[in-house]
């Protein structure tokens, strides 16, 4: 009895932390396992998640710098092959499609302008705000074709 | 009137008369000197074209992707091993030289090589990492230097060649070190610097040490000779062709100088065969035989190279080591009687290993279904002369430990597939296609159950029914429309008959054989119901599914009937990729390359193919569509794909299988990657398979162990979660039997609300019954 009175806190703690990764009121219940599921594994809730911030690497954050140093110094062709190489490391930074909307916009491709653009929006809800207010204007800057 | 001339005329006839003899003579003798004379200037002007003129025909070189290094890069230790060994990476103690890695204890310290890529020139670098799980957690330089990123060398993966298969890699005499250049010399024409392209005193050189040997141990011909023998002609052997060649030879030397004809000679040489592709000059040789640039080569290692010369099939080092030794060795003293190396590095050398790479490692790792893409891709923009000749170097997207798993799982999935279904042996084929998200590039093609076999490419050419895989493309199509579809929306799975355009009826019925009265839209997709999907698809009009489709990026015309709804639509596995990709980008299209740049010979960029993008689809819908093929895994008909991978690692998919199970296929993707396969018979014939049994354990194969992160299934704004009563498709609540938390388009969830039957949670059941 002493052993299952020590092992309730620790199940406790357990499923505490299992849980922690949503707020409560965002955690499904499991639901019952089908009849015909038994031998499977019960099925996982599916969630919404969140990708982890772009901002956090190192070298992302050294790809994004040597892009705006191409971009200050005019050179559209290695900002676009620098931004591209960043955005093999983290696909959603919203930052990288800035620079390559505006690498873009400066050889007056507007449609890919335009395209990164509207990208670098869909990801811009983690990004510095200057980086969304930039996207917006440079989107009304192209304007829709 | 008397003729005026007639003795002048006798007379000349006289003449003629009395010299036709010697004329005749005189004629044969000019002719025959014109006719040498022209002969002459035709072969001159033969060794000067083509000596002057583009001397190769240099293949296009094909390189993987190179290997990006940075902290939380998904990467395993064994991968990452696996990337050195195909870069041909020597273990060592400690680090010498560009090449080397040393690893102790799950640390590695690699000295990478210098290599000019499109956008820069990567430096050698000293690096430290290490790693762990599945993630390279720590980069360093050892020189110093702040680093946070850096490029190891691509491998080379292979050419685009002429029929000829020659390959080379050119150098300059300059480059050439100076002790093979001079065993070379002193091995195969001591006269070199002397004779003018032909050296009598070689000949009876050679004779006299033949003679003595009992064997031919030495020829007669100069390297001036051999060149020309190699270089313009043909390997008849004939006395007329022996004049030719000393004839070239004298011409050679008249107009060009040892050191041009030098230069020429190393980089013409036949050195020795990798399966198709023959090897020339020492540059490319000392790659082949050592996995080393020529600089890097020591004494026992250019003597092998200079013994190859003579005959580099028959001094095979790896099929006939012992006569390869024997030669090398043989060089090694006519080195040494030369003065190039001292007596006892001659001792040193004799009898040791030859050195050469291991068997397995000679090859270029060969992909040719791959390359079969990067061959098509290029050809919309280069010549296929260009490709064959003119030395381009071509950046692709193959990442070599992801083609490696994707062939392991493919080759052995099959064989244990067959033993288990009782199948024939080798008659089972497959074929598959791994990408990267987000960006479109293709990491891996694998054509068919032989990876390394050039035949037919069924990834790219082999258009197959996709069965179910269509179905997501009907779902979409109608998620699109909020106010009439959601994912709780109830759809009739009983039996439905269509009408075709010529009136033939259509009577689709689900692979289970039952029906299952109405079901919600989320689970019609994730357990692959035919009738509902059909009945669906109907309401929806065909014409406006197949646009979805299009817009997914199928570019071939589908049919429009009926039938294509439950995938009667053939597309190749490279096809299926490019749809699913576009679902498993947010609902953005990415035309899927093969190909990052091309250099030229000197290697100046000639084109790049950068990433586009086009958002075709909203990312709401895209997000409720992409939790209903998670659905397909967790719940549906992919559910066998969690008994191999953990549950932890969101993924979504879909499951495909045809009439008759002809067709096994599966599609899917993590946040990282996604993968198509497709499993069937050459004579599409009938199989035990199904999506779920055949081709989803290929997928499952090639995601276990796989560096990937789980998808990054974030919540659009517009986006809002409720319970939903699985039953019914009304609310209900978190505590209700059968309540399941389904995603919906802002103000499309539904407004009634079901009776809630209360149900306790499990674990605070359990916990109560503890106190």
């Amino acid at each position: 009895m002493v052993a299952m009175r020590l092992l309730v806190p620790v199940c406790l703690a357990l499923i505490c932390h299992g849980c922690g990764t949503l707020p409560a009121a965002e955690r499904p219940a499991a639901p019952a396992p089908a009849e015909s599921d038994r031998a499977a594994p019960p099925p996982v809730p599916i969630v919404p998640g969140r990708a982890e911030p772009a901002a956090e690497s190192p070298a992302l954050r050294g790809v994004i710098e040597e892009c705006w140093a191409h971009i200050d110094a005019a050179r559209w062709g290695e900002a676009i092959v620098s931004a591209e190489r960043g955005l093999r490391i983290e696909r959603r930074s919203a930052e990288l499609y800035l620079v390559l909307a505006r690498a873009y916009s400066a050889v007056e491709n507007f449609d890919q302008a335009r395209a990164f653009a509207r990208q670098g929006l869909r990801y811009g809800d983690r990004a510095p705000a200057a980086v969304t207010r930039q996207l917006h204007s440079l989107l009304e800057a192209v304007g829709e074709p | 009137m008397k003729f005026p001339y007639p003795r002048r005329r006798r007379s000349r006839r006289r003449r003629r008369r009395g010299r036709s003899g010697p004329a005749w003579y005189w004629k044969l003798v000019g002719g025959v000197c014109v006719a040498l004379i022209i002969g002459l200037i035709y072969v001159d002007y033969l060794v000067r074209s083509k000596f002057d003129g583009k001397k190769w025909a240099l293949p296009a070189r094909v390189y993987a992707r190179p290997l990006e290094l940075y902290e939380g890069l998904p990467l395993s230790a064994a991968d990452f091993e696996f990337e050195l060994a195909g870069l041909g990476y020597r273990r060592s103690d400690r680090l010498r030289r560009p090449g080397d890695m040393v690893e102790r204890g799950g640390r590695y310290e690699v000295f990478s090589r210098s290599f000019q890529f499109w956008d820069r020139l990567e430096p050698a670098r000293r690096l430290s990492l290490q790693f762990s799980g599945q993630r390279l957690t720590h980069l360093g330089s050892l020189d110093g230097e702040a680093l946070t990123l850096a490029r190891l060398d691509p491998q080379l993966i292979g050419g685009i060649f002429t029929a000829h298969m020659e390959d080379r890699e050119l150098i300059r005499l300059a480059q050439l070190p100076a002790l093979l250049g001079e065993a070379l010399i002193a091995v195969e024409d001591r006269a070199f610097l002397d004779h003018n392209g032909v050296s009598l005193k070689a000949v009876a050189r050679a004779a006299w040490v033949n003679l003595r040997a009992g064997r031919v141990v030495q020829g007669g011909s100069t390297l001036t000779q051999q060149l020309v023998k190699n270089f313009y002609l043909s390997h008849e052997r004939s006395l007329s062709r022996k004049v030719v060649e000393a004839l070239m030879s004298l011409l050679l030397e008249l107009h060009y100088s040892k050191a041009e004809i030098l230069e020429t000679y190393v980089n013409e040489v036949y050195l020795g065969q990798s399966g198709p592709r023959a090897i020339h000059g020492f540059a490319l040789a000392a790659q082949h035989y050592f996995g080393k640039s020529l600089d890097e080569l020591a004494a026992p290692q250019i003597a092998l190279l200079v013994g190859l010369v003579k005959g580099a099939s028959y001094y095979n080092p790896w099929r006939y080591p012992e006569r390869a030794r024997q030669r090398r060795d043989l060089v090694l003293g006519l080195m040494a009687e030369a003065g190039l190396i001292s007596a006892e590095q001659r001792e040193a050398a004799v009898g040791s290993g030859l050195g050469v790479v291991p068997p397995e490692l000679r090859r270029l790792r060969d992909h040719p279904s791959f390359i079969d893409l990067v061959k098509r891709q290029l050809r919309r923009d280069y010549r296929a002369e260009d490709l064959q000749a003119a030395g381009l170097q071509v950046f692709t997207t193959l990442a070599p430990s992801l083609q490696h798993r994707v062939e392991q799982a493919l080759q052995q999935r099959i064989a244990r597939l067959e033993r288990d279904h009782g199948m024939a042996a080798d008659t089972l084929q497959g074929a598959a296609v791994l990408t990267s998200v987000g960006d479109g590039e293709v990491t891996a093609v694998v054509g068919g159950r032989n990876p390394h076999f050039a035949g037919f490419n069924r990834a790219l050419d082999a258009r197959r029914p996709v069965g179910s895989l269509i179905k997501p493309a009907i779902y979409l199509n109608a998620l699109l429309q909020p106010q009439q579809y959601t994912l709780a929306s109830r759809l009739s799975d009983t039996a439905v008959t269509v009408s075709g355009a010529d009136g033939e009826l259509w009577q689709p019925r689900n692979f289970s054989e039952q029906d299952h009265g109405e079901v919600l839209l989320l689970e019609a997709l994730s357990k692959s119901y035919n009738q509902s999907t059909a009945r669906l698809g109907m309401q929806l009009g065909l014409a406006e599914v197949l646009e979805t489709v299009a817009k997914l990026g199928v570019q071939q015309r589908l049919p429009q009937v009926p039938a294509v709804l439950l995938g009667a639509a053939e597309l190749s596995a490279l096809d299926v990729a490019t749809m699913y990709h576009t679902i498993a980008a947010d609902g953005v299209y990415t035309p899927l390359r093969a190909v990052r740049a091309v250099l030229d010979a000197q290697g100046q960029p000639l084109s790049r193919y950068p990433l586009q993008v086009e958002q075709r689809f909203s990312s709401e819908s895209i997000h409720l569509l992409q939790y209903a093929m998670q659905a397909v895994l967790r719940s549906g008909t992919g559910r066998p794909v969690y008994r191999q991978l953990p549950q932890a690692l969101a993924l979504a998919g879909k499951t495909g299988t045809t009439n008759d199970q002809r067709d096994s296929w599966f599609a899917g993707f993590s946040g990282d990657h996604l993968g198509v396969v497709w499993l069937g018979l050459d004579d599409n014939g009938k199989t035990p398979l199904t999506g779920a049994t055949g081709a989803a354990g290929v997928w499952a194969d090639i995601y276990t162990g796989l560096a990937t992160r789980p998808l990054a299934f974030e919540k659009p704004a517009a986006v809002s979660y409720h319970w939903i009563d699985t039953g019914s498709g009304l609310l209900s609540g978190e505590n209700c039997q059968g309540a399941q938390w389904i995603p919906f388009i802002e103000g499309s969830q539904p407004a009634q609300r079901s009776p809630c039957r209360y149900m306790e949670n499990p674990v605070l059941r359990w916990f109560k019954r503890l106190w």
